[in-house]
């Protein structure tokens, strides 16, 4: 009886196949071409000519393998080279006992006398302590171990964990302090919150820096493979995201992409998984359920009520409805909207490098479909990363990301459709044609399926360049002077097409549109850096000025009633009636200059300032400037005489103090603007307009202060690393979004008003339990709180009306507090009230004996955890792994439409399982559901919320290692398995992730095959 | 080593040029609020209030009809059944009420900001002028006698454009209200052309009629509100019916012989109409459309008497309307019609023809074939069987209200006789909520009912009696005549009161006429059995929940009286 599914754009395997052929082709042939390349020649670094001394040498691991790309420098210069390929490496060095430093990531550091040795061979430790790393702290790099503030980097490996496409969702539990939503629909980046909100109603997202430079408007972190991502560190504390000013108040997530490393091999690899996304969306009531529940919803409101007895199914179901009843033919709306997606990704990368220039090339294609036959999220992505040295002082490089995501749309009006169409509608007639308006009660409602089955399309491309150009000088000794110019191109064509007959237009008129909104970003950084040793002191500056601007134009255009549906939306001059066009253009610009000092004392004890003075043009004239300082400090005490505690290798105390800012607000928020509004005198037409929205000439930046404390620690020969970190944040003219009395004529201000403080624990453990040679077992834990509150508003006393409370978190729930549901028992007492038995009975918090909004409601829950846990294993033997991570929040609360807004709106529509049984009639008398019936039962929406806490399995992993070849350097296949279950739910009647009918965290299993050469 | 110095300071000194316009925002493309204060500004400026009447107009379908003796609520209506039960608590957290509240203000607000600055932004067209302030002055004397009305003397009192952010609520008195609605409905009888220069704009005779509209509800006020207002009891009668007869006579307007042809969306404009708000079936001018076509839609599917499905009628349908089921009549008013009234059938739809649903989204209505009748008047079973004879389902009175308590029935919540006044079948499909058929606000009609109550109080009950005869005329079936002539003897104002809902049920004014007469506690008691709750506290309207919340002076503005404990 099923039609064949004719939207244009349902799509299954063949366009994928054909992506993952010509992947696969690019990447054989390079792989072949690469190995037909002879070995590459090692040019030596032009060192300067001098009265002097050449050593060699070769830098070797614990299993005596060679390590290219080592740094050998000469201590307290700048002189230095790396090993090449064979580990080997050259240097001139002047005769008088100079001493060699070399480093490596990932190994210890090594300092080693020359005396009047000419060949000097090293073999380099591996590290276990994370204080060697290099991190990333915005405009520079410093050592871990000299980093002052709560800086959390995640590097490649520890991200690549999960089967998600974009950065943000990789990140999930594995940030202390960062709390990140789930991946709802393909392609979507998560919601993300560092650290609680601070801002109430500008904009709580961190900053996200990529290859040094802030992305805005036309970019986005979700363009960025995760294969493609070198690390990852966030800017926690408000000393370290001084350095970014006024965008530095909810923190900095800096991405490092991946490049080529000096006298790096060719390096090539292919990442691939492939799977199924699988919705978890509530499981609604079957076909008898559903019945039970019109039987007893009709007997409750018929005359002589409930005791009457139940009515005639007749009187109760329509006549499709009594054949439906007759045949036992059910329908499951559920199985025939939603559907188990393919989920899959492919990646293919080369990096190699010279002494002097160093490649970094990466494709990759991503292909998630959504639990909507007609979601599709393609991506397909591209980098680019080159550094050439010039001459000894000069290098200038690019970064280039392409990237076309193609977001096909399901647009299903929330969770309507579906809880409309209960199992007695019939989708499709005897030949087989789709219904229009199936369900004969709610026969408003039109076929969810049509959009299967009409034409129908609503195509997002995301087409992104971008592209960061540097060139690096290194004119004295110590000095370097950089300059990034980076443009970064953003068109978002928006194709849609919607038939008569689609389930949009509901046998309106066709609907075609097409707009395009396109942003240009331009970004130049000046840095100047200058490093100076001083005998045991280190001297480290930055200084920058920087300029952004973003230009936004867009363009609209849409029409109605096309004369065949088959032109689509490519011809919208053939739209008979309401043809719309519009455009716009906005512009913002900051400009901005700071300095940063970094000192260091015997490696001991580091102290930084910084300084950083922002413009931004969003702000009222007057008020654009502002200035932000940050200082900090970190002391190495296990490096001091007088600490001699065994077990722990490496003690450190930090203590920051800085202020950020915030001015994510829209362009214009400062200028008064007029709406324009269409009116008919008769058939004469015309534009009118009135005052727009309020402005406030007064706005300037919000500020956000954090004291940060933090304690590094390695333990039992780096088996244990840990880290503590306590703040408090404090913001004060918070830019605030203000529900105004509508008398004046509107209804909302932007103003800076009120402050909020955010304070937390953030507990980091990572330990190497065991490291056998077989067997390995690695643990990381992360548990973090935080407490958000509202410490001040404008008028110094609470703003009910817009849910804001002193002492209280920025979001909450504020309503009545349901305590169950008035029983038949208590019926006089619940007249009081206005209410009959089956409403849902209300606190009467004043027990004054109304309950009414002004009294009467209280804060319900906090939507924000205040605790939040991570915890993944991983277990290796002799190749064999497996992994996993749990990942919990604690005392939160969410609403979920489905147990509280919508079954109850009329007693007739579909409705989860988990209420069936649970709802009351007089003969069950439930406390949990109020009654259903034809006449809807009061405060019936209080039921939906739920306490969301709940301990996810977040990922688990089964994988093997094939062992080194000729042919490859490693393969390695697993399956993966993303959200299989959770562990623990505060109320298992939801997805606490996902609370509603139809979003849902997608359920994911791959099996994935990695391989490089 | 110099030259990369060089390079070095050029850098420097480039990017720390910085230049003074880099912060400056240019909003390209946008217009601000400086245009409108101008000529053409002020002129467009007008136009969007007119725009905002739409708002007005929908917000007023529930709270201008429940709770009374007319309006109860269906199967799915939350705030009618609220308004209706008259809850209390529930109701300062009550949606429309807020929607109502807050449509009014915003628009009073662009209102003001036009009367402040017509007299300072210079005008080339001094009639274009004097006619904007006319229009102007006529709609905010609209709305702010719907603002005393709703709810008192404690809501906001501002006269200015809103400066900036105002947070503290304005309260005045019932006079302050009145004097500014009078003054500005003056300044519109002045300034506005006797004709309307285009239709749905206000003219001198729609001014002149909601004037005598006005006077008859501050008549209803305490003595000492009048005289503070300047003016008494019988001068007011005497105004309002001068107003009336000036209305009747010199408009150039007529009643229709056909009373249901006023409402037909086909003869929009009539001649009976004085002002409408305007809806237009080009799209882009429609804005959200008009949607009170939906709210009184009965499901015509099924039959309420068998409970058996009609399959001649499709569940929805461009003819018959979108099965919303919030509103449906009491008992009292569909008994309250004379069989012979043919504002019944003008008002109502009792014969349902056959409709053909065309794959296309359109309708062919099968004239002769009838699918359905739902008569206002009981049946009994004699004729219920005559008609199964015939394949006609017929439903009665009885179907859709309780014969005891006289409440609508289980099904008689959603197969109930339905209004059509707003009903819209020049919509293109069923599905199409947003309809095109102007909303009338202002009739002739009325005027004949103001005139007849003016000479009730004025204990002239002949003259009374004329007016409701002459209004009665087009009501009259040949050959039953008799049955609707006018007993002079028996006018009192209930008498005045039925014969008002007889005339303009559902046109969003009888709450405001049962609350003006005194008559609304005593009378919905009476007809609605689902006016649970309601007590003399209810006859303002309390101010919106989130209003006083959000104020920062609540010890001055405050809620009105009963609604807060």
């Amino acid at each position: 009886m099923k039609k064949t599914i004719r939207s244009v754009y349902y799509t299954g395997f063949k366009v994928p196949n054909r992506i993952f052929f010509l992947l696969t082709l690019i990447f054989l042939l390079s792989s072949a071409s690469l190995l037909a390349t002879p070995p590459v020649k090692v040019n030596r670094m032009n060192v300067k000519e001098a009265i002097s001394l050449t050593i060699k040498g070769q830098v070797v691991d614990d299993a005596d393998q060679p390590i290219p790309g080592v740094s050998v420098k000469l201590k307290n210069t700048s002189e230095g080279t790396v090993t090449d390929v064979n580990g080997n490496y050259t240097l001139t060095v002047p005769d008088n006992g100079a001493v060699l430093v070399f480093t490596f990531t990932g190994y210890e550091s090594q300092e080693v006398s020359v005396g009047n040795k000419t060949n000097v061979n090293v073999k380099l430790k591996a590290s276990n302590n994370s204080l060697d790393e290099v991190v990333v702290v915005g405009y520079g790099v410093l050592k871990k171990s000299s980093v002052t503030g709560a800086v959390t980097k995640i590097n490649n490996a520890a991200l690549n964990t999960m089967p998600s496409s974009n950065a943000v969702s990789a990140l999930q539990g594995k940030i202390p302090g960062l709390v990140v939503g789930a991946e709802t629909t393909p392609g979507s980046t998560p919601s993300i919150l560092l650290r609680g909100n601070r801002s109430i109603t500008a904009g709580n997202g961190p900053l996200y820096v990529v290859d040094g430079v802030p992305l805005s408007g036309g970019t986005s972190i979700s363009d960025i493979a995760v294969t493609d991502i070198e690390s990852i560190e966030v800017l926690k504390d408000a000393a370290s995201a001084a350095i970014y000013g006024s965008r530095g108040a909810n923190g900095v997530i800096m991405v490092t992409t991946r490049r080529g490393r000096p006298n790096q091999p060719i390096a090539v690899s292919f990442d691939s998984f492939a799977g199924v996304n699988m919705p978890q969306i509530p499981k609604l009531s079957t076909g008898e359920q559903y019945i039970q529940l019109r039987r007893d919803a009709a007997r409750i409101n018929q005359i002589g009520g409930w005791d009457k007895g139940v009515p005639a199914d007749n009187t109760i179901f329509f006549p499709g409805e009594l054949k439906t009843i007759a045949s036992g033919n059910y329908v499951d709306w559920q199985k025939l909207l939603f559907r188990n997606g393919i989920n899959q990704s492919y990646s293919v990368n080369i990096s190699h490098g010279s002494d002097k220039s160093q490649v970094y090339f990466s494709l990759n294609y991503v292909d998630q479909q959504g639990y909507y036959r007609t979601s599709v999220n393609k991506r397909i992505n591209g980098v680019l990363n080159a550094d050439y040295t010039i001459s000894k002082f000069v290098k200038a490089g690019v970064s280039t990301r392409i990237s076309n995501q193609e977001s096909f749309g399901a647009n299903q009006n929330g969770s309507l459709p579906l809880i409309y169409m209960n199992p007695l509608a019939q989708p499709f007639d005897d030949n087989g044609n789709l219904i229009n308006l199936p369900a004969e009660k709610n026969a408003n409602i039109w076929n969810p399926l049509a959009n299967y089955y009409q034409p129908y399309k609503d195509i997002t491309n995301n087409l992104r360049v971008n592209n960061v150009l540097y060139l690096n000088l290194t004119p004295l000794k110590g000095l370097t002077i950089r300059s990034n110019f980076s443009l970064n191109v953003s068109r978002t064509p928006n194709d849609v097409f919607r038939g008569k007959f689609s389930y949009d237009q509901g046998g309106r008129t066709s609907y075609g549109e097409q707009s395009s909104s396109n942003t240009n970003d331009m970004v130049w950084d000046n840095i100047i850096t200058y490093i100076k040793d001083i005998g045991a002191h280190n001297i480290n500056f930055t200084g920058v000025t920087s300029f952004q601007t973003s230009t936004n134009t867009s363009a609209f255009a849409s029409g109605e009633g096309f004369p065949i549906e088959d032109i689509s939306s490519w011809n919208l001059n053939a739209a008979t009636q309401n043809i719309v066009i519009r455009s716009g253009y906005t512009k913002t610009a900051i400009e901005s200059y700071l300095g940063r000092l970094h000192y260091s004392y015997q490696d001991k004890y580091h102290l930084e300032g910084t300084f950083r003075a922002d413009g931004s043009s969003v702000l009222a004239a007057g008020n654009q400037w502002a200035y932000f300082p940050g200082a900090s400090g970190r002391w190495v005490i296990s490096k001091e005489k007088f600490f001699k505690v065994k077990a722990i290798d490496q003690l450190s105390l930090r203590a920051s103090y800085g202020v950020v800012g915030n001015s994510a607000i829209g362009a214009y928020s400062t200028i008064a603007q007029a709406a324009q509004r269409a009116y008919n005198f008769g058939d004469n037409v015309y534009y009118g307009y009135r005052l727009g929205g309020l402005t406030n000439s007064q706005l300037k930046w919000e500020y956000s202060s954090t004291l940060n404390l933090g304690v590094d620690a390695t333990l039992l020969n780096g088996r244990i690393n840990a880290t503590l970190e306590v703040y408090r944040t404090q913001t004060k003219d918070l830019l605030l979004s203000r529900s105004l009395p509508t008398l004046s004529g509107f209804n909302s201000v932007l103003q800076n008003v009120g402050r909020t403080s955010n304070r937390g624990v953030e507990l980091t453990i990572n330990t190497r339990t065991i490291q056998g040679t077989n067997f390995k077992w690695n643990t990381d834990l992360n548990l973090f709180a935080n407490k958000e509150r509202i410490d001040q508003l404008i008028t110094d006393t609470d703003l009910p009306g817009n849910g804001w409370f002193i002492g209280q978190p920025v979001q909450v729930f504020y309503d009545y507090r349901k305590i169950g549901i008035w029983q038949t028992s208590e019926a006089t007492e619940a007249a009081k009230y206005q209410r009959v038995p089956g409403d849902v009975k209300r606190q009467d918090i004043n027990g004054d004996g109304v309950v009414d909004a002004v009294n009467d409601r209280v804060i319900l829950g906090q939507t924000q955890p205040k605790f939040n846990a991570f915890l993944r294993n991983s277990f290796d033997y002799k190749g064999f792994n497996f992994s996993f991570a749990l990942e919990g929040k604690f005392g939160r609360m969410v609403r979920s439409e489905a147990l509280g807004l919508d079954p109850f709106y009329d007693g007739q529509r579909q409705m989860p399982a988990a209420i069936v049984g649970k709802y009351w009639t007089p003969d069950n008398p439930s406390n949990e559901y109020p009654r259903v019936g034809v006449s809807q039962p009061l405060d019936y929406g209080l039921s939906g919320y739920r306490k969301g806490g709940y301990i996810n399995m977040q990922e688990m992993t089964f994988g093997y290692n094939f062992k080194k070849s000729a042919f490859y350097k490693a393969i390695q296949v697993y399956v993966r398995a993303r959200n299989p279950f959770y562990v623990w739910r505060e109320d298992t009647n939801i997805d606490p992730q996902a609370p509603g009918f139809n979003v849902s965290a997608f359920r994911t299993y791959v099996l994935g095959f990695n391989v490089r050469f | 080593m110099k030259k990369f110095l060089i390079i070095v300071c050029g850098i420097c000194a480039v990017s720390f040029l910085s230049c003074k316009k880099f912060l400056v925002e240019d909003p390209k493309g946008r217009i601000t609020t400086k245009y409108l204060a101008t000529q053409q500004g002020l002129n467009d400026l007008l136009t969007a209030s007119y725009y905002d009447t739409r708002g007005i107009v929908e917000n007023l379908k529930f709270l201008g009809n429940a709770a009374s003796d007319e309006w109860t609520y269906g199967a799915q209506a939350t705030e009618v059944r609220l308004m209706t039960e008259c809850r209390t608590a529930d109701f300062i957290s009550s949606g429309e009420n807020s929607a109502l509240w807050s449509s009014l203000y915003s628009n009073i607000n662009n209102l003001n900001y036009g009367l402040t600055n017509i007299d300072q932004v210079s005008f080339s067209d001094n009639n274009l002028k004097n006619r904007l302030k006319g229009e102007f002055s006529f709609l905010r004397a609209w709305q702010y006698f719907l603002v005393v009305e709703t709810w008192g003397g404690g809501a906001h009192f501002q006269t200015k454009p809103s400066d900036g952010a105002i947070t503290e609520g304005k309260p005045a008195t019932i006079q302050d209200f009145y004097k500014l609605v009078l003054s500005d409905i003056d300044v519109a009888i002045a300034n506005l052309p006797s004709q309307p220069t285009e239709k749905g704009r206000a003219s001198a005779f729609a001014a002149k009629a909601l004037k005598a509209r006005i006077l008859m509800a501050l008549a209803g006020y305490a003595d000492n509100v009048i005289s503070a207002v300047g003016t008494t009891k019988a001068q007011i009668y005497t105004n309002a019916k001068t107003l009336a007869d000036d209305v009747i006579a010199n408009s150039g307007r007529k009643l229709l012989t056909d009373y249901k042809s006023v409402f037909d969306v086909k003869n929009e404009n009539n001649n009976e109409v004085l002002w409408s708000v305007q809806f237009s079936s080009n799209l882009i001018y429609n804005g959200n459309g008009q949607k009170l076509h939906r709210y009184w839609v009965s499901q015509y599917n099924r039959s309420a008497h068998t409970l058996a499905n009609i399959p001649k009628l499709p569940p929805h349908s461009i003819n018959y309307g979108r099965e919303y089921r919030n509103i449906m009549p009491t008992k009292w008013l569909l008994k309250l019609y004379n069989q012979y009234d043919k504002r019944y059938d003008g008002s109502f739809l009792s014969v349902y023809l056959r409709l053909i649903a065309n794959a296309d989204g359109t309708e062919t209505l099968v004239p002769g074939d009838t699918a359905l009748i739902r008569f206002p008047t009981s049946l009994n079973a004699a004729t219920y069987a005559a008609y199964a004879k015939r394949g006609i389902p017929v439903d009665g009175l009885d179907d859709y209200y309780d014969a005891t308590t006289n409440a609508p029935t289980l099904n008689g919540r959603s197969y109930f006789v339905q209004f059509s006044k707003y009903l819209d079948p020049s919509r293109t499909v069923a599905k199409l909520e947003e309809g095109f058929k102007d909303v009338i606000v202002l009739r002739l009609a009325e005027m004949y009912l103001i005139g007849a109550e003016c000479a009730m109080y004025q204990n002239n009950l002949a003259g009374a009696a004329k007016y409701i005869t002459d209004l009665r005329v087009r009501a009259l079936t040949p050959g039953h005549e008799a049955e609707l002539a006018v007993d002079a003897s028996k006018i009192d104002i209930d008498y005045i009161l039925d014969e008002r809902s007889r005339e303009l049920a559902g046109e969003e004014i009888r709450w405001y006429d049962l609350k003006r007469t005194g008559k609304l506690v005593e009378r919905v008691k009476k007809y609605n059995p689902d006016a649970l709750f309601i007590a003399a506290m209810h006859n303002i309207r309390p101010i919106p929940v989130n209003e006083i919340l959000n104020a920062t002076n609540k010890d001055v503005f405050k809620q009105n009286p009963g609604y807060q404990p």
